[in-house]
């Protein structure tokens, strides 16, 4: 086996698939979409969510095509730590647990994470969170955007431009028929086809090899894949946290959860969901490893676990292969469409346009906003595909940025005393040092270096100056939205 | 290296019960949402 020149699946069945999963996901959008009389239904599915599917949201979501593909090249590229690496992104849903239970509590009638920024450190730290969090979750739509296109060319040979539009056209068709209801709903249906797919394909992968093989192969061929102090790979461990921390923990996609779940939910729903996501980066990052022993040439280093479990397995179990990668895209950018769309209805539309829009043409505006974002993450994968930028710099680029807000988030939750000002400044500084170290340095320390000046500023600034914040102002009643 | 691959693996599929279980209870429940 050398190099992969043909596809494994048939075009045709690419697109049967396609149209399958497709018109079922946007059929459930329309039929849960019917839930949704008011804006909370549309925004946040009634703010009445159960613990299962609560969960299962949360876990799904972080399941990316960047887990089930990126994981592998984190295998491929760093080894074994590389693979477990890639784990501890789980942490941040664990540490995010306690304070979704706190946001619900004090934020009861909020809609996004610009709402807390707004409320509790003001304009400027509000206007610098919504650029750092609207372009990390840009950057992460078009992450999946292409790995969506790149996947279906690579095993089916549907050419790129065609696979892309055609995943990101189902997400919003589905997202903006049902709202949060639709994909909360779909997420746990694409939950457990992810979760049997990876332990299906995993078992056919270990039937096919021998890891024993794999093994011995790696000590002679790749020695430094199996190593324990791998510098790179034990950087990249930190680095991975702390990005894992900032993406969670600012990104309105885990706050808009938090606000639909039931009173007494979050908190168990995000710790469980952690648990059902820890073993995935290595029950789908193994694959990676198998690439040298077996002979494999990867031409396209995103394309890797697919292609490698698509050449092991043959077409029929290759089905299964794209059944997951297609569940795995579907559940995150339905849930950064719906979440990012609420970020710029509630925080941009709502507050700087039209404060006083009522109910009907706020769910009107947040429906062209959906239709919006996802024509601008079509041009930007078209563009990004154009330039040949790598996926993983895609991804990695906006990590500083994210893990500068680890602490003013943080901070603003749990202290009283910290000033507006500490926000903005260390948000500011944080993303600045973390890019400069990026293009420096090297994406395996930027969120690290982000997150750790943030932090000393945040600090720093809560020792020279301190306020007295009232945490009921958080609890803003909604105004100006009668129908 | 491979006791990891297959912990994970059951780990995997155990995680499919559990949601599947908790379905249910909410569903029994009425509370799905």
């Amino acid at each position: 086996m050398n190099g992969l020149s043909s596809t494994v699946l048939s075009t045709t069945m690419g697109y049967a698939l396609l149209l399958f999963f497709g018109l079922l996901w946007i059929g459930l959008g329309i039929y849960w979409g019917k839930k949704a009389k008011n804006l909370d239904g549309y925004m946040l599915a009634g703010r009445n969510i159960g613990l299962a599917l609560a969960s299962a949201t949360a876990m799904a979501t972080w399941v990316t095509s960047n887990t089930v593909m990126v994981a592998p090249l984190f295998a491929l590229k760093m080894g074994v730590w590389g693979m477990l690496a890639y784990c501890t992104a789980s942490f941040g849903l664990f540490l995010f647990a306690p304070m979704a239970k706190r946001i619900r509590e004090l934020m009861p009638s909020a809609y996004t994470s610009g709402d807390f920024m707004r409320l509790r450190f003001g304009k400027t730290a509000w206007a610098l969170f919504l650029c750092i969090s609207i372009v990390y979750s840009m950057s992460w739509l078009v992450s999946m955007g292409m790995a969506g296109g790149k996947f279906l060319e690579a095993l089916s040979g549907i050419p790129f431009l065609y696979g892309m539009t055609a995943i990101l056209l189902v997400c919003v068709l589905y997202t903006l028929f049902g709202g949060l209801y639709a994909v909360i709903g779909t997420d746990f249906i694409q939950s457990i086809i992810i979760l049997i797919g990876i332990v299906v394909v995993g078992i056919f992968v270990l039937m096919k090899i021998d890891m024993q093989e794999v093994y011995v192969n790696l000590s002679e061929n790749q020695p430094s894949l199996l190593k324990v102090f791998m510098p790179v790979a034990l950087l990249a461990i930190f680095n991975n946290m702390f990005f894992g921390f900032g993406e969670v923990f600012h990104n309105n996609v885990w706050w808009s959860r938090a606000f639909a779940m039931r009173e007494g939910v979050p908190m168990k729903a995000f710790l469980l969901s952690g648990i059902l996501w820890l073993p995935i980066p290595v029950a789908a990052g193994f694959i990676g490893l198998c690439a040298g022993p077996l002979g494999i040439n990867i031409t396209d280093p995103d394309m890797a676990a697919p292609l490698i479990a698509a050449e092991l397995l043959g077409p029929s179990l290759a089905i299964l292969v794209f059944i997951v990668l297609f569940c795995s895209l579907a559940s995150s950018i339905d849930s950064l469409l719906a979440a990012t769309s609420d970020l710029v209805t509630e925080d941009i539309y709502r507050k700087l346009f039209r404060v006083n829009a009522s109910e009907a043409k706020t769910r009107n505006a947040s429906m062209l906003i959906i239709i919006g974002l996802g024509i601008l993450t079509w041009v930007l994968c078209y563009g990004s595909y154009s330039y040949g930028w790598n996926l993983i710099e895609v991804l990695f680029l906006s990590g500083p940025l994210v893990a500068s807000a680890i602490w003013p988030v943080v901070a603003g939750l749990y202290y009283p005393k910290v000033p507006r000002i500490a926000a903005s400044v260390s948000m500011l500084l944080g993303s600045v040092v973390g890019l400069i170290v990026y293009f420096q340095i090297g994406w395996f320390v930027a969120s690290l270096t982000g997150a750790v000046v943030s932090g000393l500023t945040v600090l720093l600034i809560s020792l020279c100056k301190q306020e007295s914040f009232q945490w009921n102002s958080l609890d803003e009643k909604m105004k100006g939205t009668s129908q | 290296m491979e006791v990891l691959v297959w912990g994970a693996l059951v780990w995997t599929l155990l995680n499919c019960f559990i949601l599947l279980a908790l379905l249910l209870k909410d569903y029994l429940k009425g509370e799905i949402w």
